[in-house]
């Protein structure tokens, strides 16, 4: 019964965690860029969710376009100042964005405060019975919509023109610039379309988490999770991924506790680091 | 960079400057508070010499502060001696860190560090024994010191923490000064500047890298059991906090990542920078100047300021 219950917030939550991940490895796999600051971009996104259903009454899920062409902004800024790092690029640009986590952090923290916050809408808060396990209905919605959003990206990266390019880019830089690929283009779609994602994340953060400028570690951790289990491009792994992880959570809560939880995706990621000592350019590519 | 006379000058203008400043409280607190960056600082940087960026010094910095807190508070211990078993606690637990994690390279060891930080956080937040999220207060001064007839308090003045840090400081700095001219140091610096190289000429990679990250971790160890010490109050989320982790590293970036003087230089300039201008202006946020100077160092100046001022001078020279 509690295992049942378990699996199935696990799997909820988990396909939610997927779409925290898609936007952190698209941004990996083809720039290189390791962004630390992708939590704290889930929680810009998170308060643009906030502010809008607080002030105005919208719906986070009519949030989503408002956040996503923030995040997509900030994440431009973000890609000029990326351009000037030197050598060697995946330990700079790592200092780098966890420097601009920071940044971002304290900047959330001089403007909203340090205080929690999370969107509560009655009606959607209304309890949902699937046979023999209960959830919200704000769950099955972002569980709905996190599904959606992946198959749409799977979508664009197998059949058009840019997701082909994409994924022959995070392949390898030289030989798709050789076909005539501007990979520097793709380089900016790539971003674009990771932290648009991010920013999808970010009011559906908003509706089942509380929200405070710290948080973002957490987004980060398991973008870092997810990433690291699935290896660098294949959006089904990423889904399998963020379920694996979203079970495991649960299983954690319903067990030990739930102030245990962040030790245990803390311990996963570690195991995982040492399951792939070389890093994650092995294997399969987008 | 100046020669030994400057140094010789500088401390001792050092040992003065509580003179100058006529004993005044607020200014001591700022120095003081400015060398135990400048020892985070430097205590950081020796793992980077070794060309390994840890996100997770709050690790050992906390456990410091943990070990040392709890044994003068529940065991009775004298802080000086607490001292030392919070940087060996520190110390544990980085062995099991680099047993672990030194067969990752690069950025990917920086990721584990960062996971790290949580297992001593979230099990801190969930003991009793620890006092949990209220953390600990009323963590005794250092124990006062009698010579002759000359009693020294730590409690009632900060005249005296200010020698005791000052004098810390030194040594740590002086050590590792000695440190990167042995064996050691060059050691440390053939692995950074190219591991597998480094192994072909007969560097035991990983026996230097788990070595510096000993090292590192005692004395973060030892500046968290100071911080207890001197602030009286400890909780988890502010000592396992991200600042921790962080604010050594832009320091040591600020100042100069591959000198002795750079961390010390860089911790001095931001700290006071910081809480001069940046805390009066926002109380909660000030931190974001640390987000940022970091930006400046890797994009500007990737050798920080002390990398800065040889190349001017390097120019003045040509010229």
């Amino acid at each position: 019964m509690v295992l049942t219950q378990s699996l199935v917030s696990g799997i909820l939550l988990g396909t939610f965690y997927a779409v925290i991940a898609t936007g952190f490895s698209l941004i990996f796999g083809v720039t290189r860029v390791f962004n630390l600051a992708h939590g704290e971009f889930v929680v810009i996104g998170g308060y643009i969710g906030y502010w809008l259903w607080k002030i105005y009454g919208i719906n986070p899920f009519m949030a989503i376009p408002a956040s996503m062409l923030g995040l997509v902004i900030l994440g431009t800024i973000f890609q000029r100042i990326l351009a000037y790092t030197k050598e060697p690029y995946e330990l700079n640009t790592l200092v780098l964005t966890f420097g601009l986590s920071l940044f971002l952090q304290n900047s959330m923290l001089a403007l909203w405060s340090g205080n929690y916050r999370v969107i509560v809408i009655d009606s959607l808060e209304k309890s949902i019975s699937l046979g023999i396990v209960n959830t919200s209905l704000v769950r099955i919605l972002v569980f709905i919509f996190s599904l959606s959003s992946i198959l749409f990206l799977h979508y664009l990266l197998k059949k058009t023109y840019f997701g082909k390019a994409m994924r022959a880019t995070s392949q390898d830089r030289e030989a798709a610039a050789m076909t005539g690929i501007n990979i520097h283009r793709i380089d900016f779609l790539a971003f674009s379309i990771g932290v648009a994602m991010t920013g999808a994340a970010g009011p559906l953060f908003a509706s089942i988490n509380y929200l405070y400028p710290s948080v973002g570690i957490k987004a980060t951790i398991i973008a870092l999770i997810v990433t690291i289990f699935a290896g660098v491009g294949n959006i089904g792994g990423i889904l399998a991924g963020g379920i694996v992880l979203g079970v495991g959570e649960s299983l954690t809560v319903a067990i030990l506790g739930s102030q245990w939880r962040e030790l245990a995706s803390s311990a996963i990621l570690i195991a995982l680091l040492l399951m792939r000592p070389r890093g994650l350019f092995e294997g399969k590519h987008y | 960079m100046p020669n030994n006379k400057f140094y010789g000058l500088f401390t001792i203008f050092l040992f003065l400057l509580p003179v100058f400043l006529g004993f005044d409280d607020y200014y001591l607190y700022l120095l003081n508070m400015a060398f135990l960056f400048a020892f985070l600082a430097l205590s950081w940087s020796i793992l980077g010499y070794a060309g390994q960026i840890s996100f997770g010094h709050a690790a050992f910095f906390g456990l410091g502060a943990y070990t040392s807190a709890l044994l003068s508070l529940k065991a009775g211990i004298s802080p000086w001696i607490a001292l030392f078993f919070g940087g060996v606690m520190a110390m544990l637990f980085s062995s099991v860190i680099g047993l672990t994690c030194f067969r990752l390279k690069g950025p990917y060891f920086s990721l584990a560090t960062l996971a790290f930080v949580e297992i001593p956080r979230i099990i801190t937040l969930n003991s009793e024994f620890t006092n949990g999220p209220l953390g600990l207060i009323g963590i005794p001064s250092f124990s006062s010191i009698t010579i002759s007839t000359i009693t020294i308090d730590f409690y009632a003045s900060r005249t005296g923490t200010y020698y005791v840090l000052m004098i810390l400081l030194l040594v740590l700095t002086i050590f590792t000064h000695r440190m990167m001219k042995s064996r050691l140091g060059f050691a440390f610096s053939a692995i950074r500047e190219g591991e597998e190289t480094a192994e072909v000429l007969g560097v035991n990679a990983f026996k230097y890298k788990l070595l510096a990250l000993l090292i590192s971790a005692f004395f973060t160890g030892v500046c968290g059991a100071l911080y207890a010490h001197i602030i009286h109050y400890i909780e988890p989320e502010i000592v396992y906090g991200l600042s921790f982790s962080a604010i050594p590293l832009v320091m040591s970036m600020f100042g100069g990542m591959l000198t002795v003087i750079g961390p010390v230089l860089g911790a001095t300039i931001l700290y006071l920078t910081n809480e001069l201008i940046f805390h009066p202006i926002s109380t909660t946020a000030h931190e974001l100047m640390y987000g940022l100077a970091i930006v400046i160092v890797i994009l500007f100046m990737p050798r920080g300021i002390v990398g800065w001022l040889e190349e001017r001078k390097r120019i003045v020279y040509d010229t």
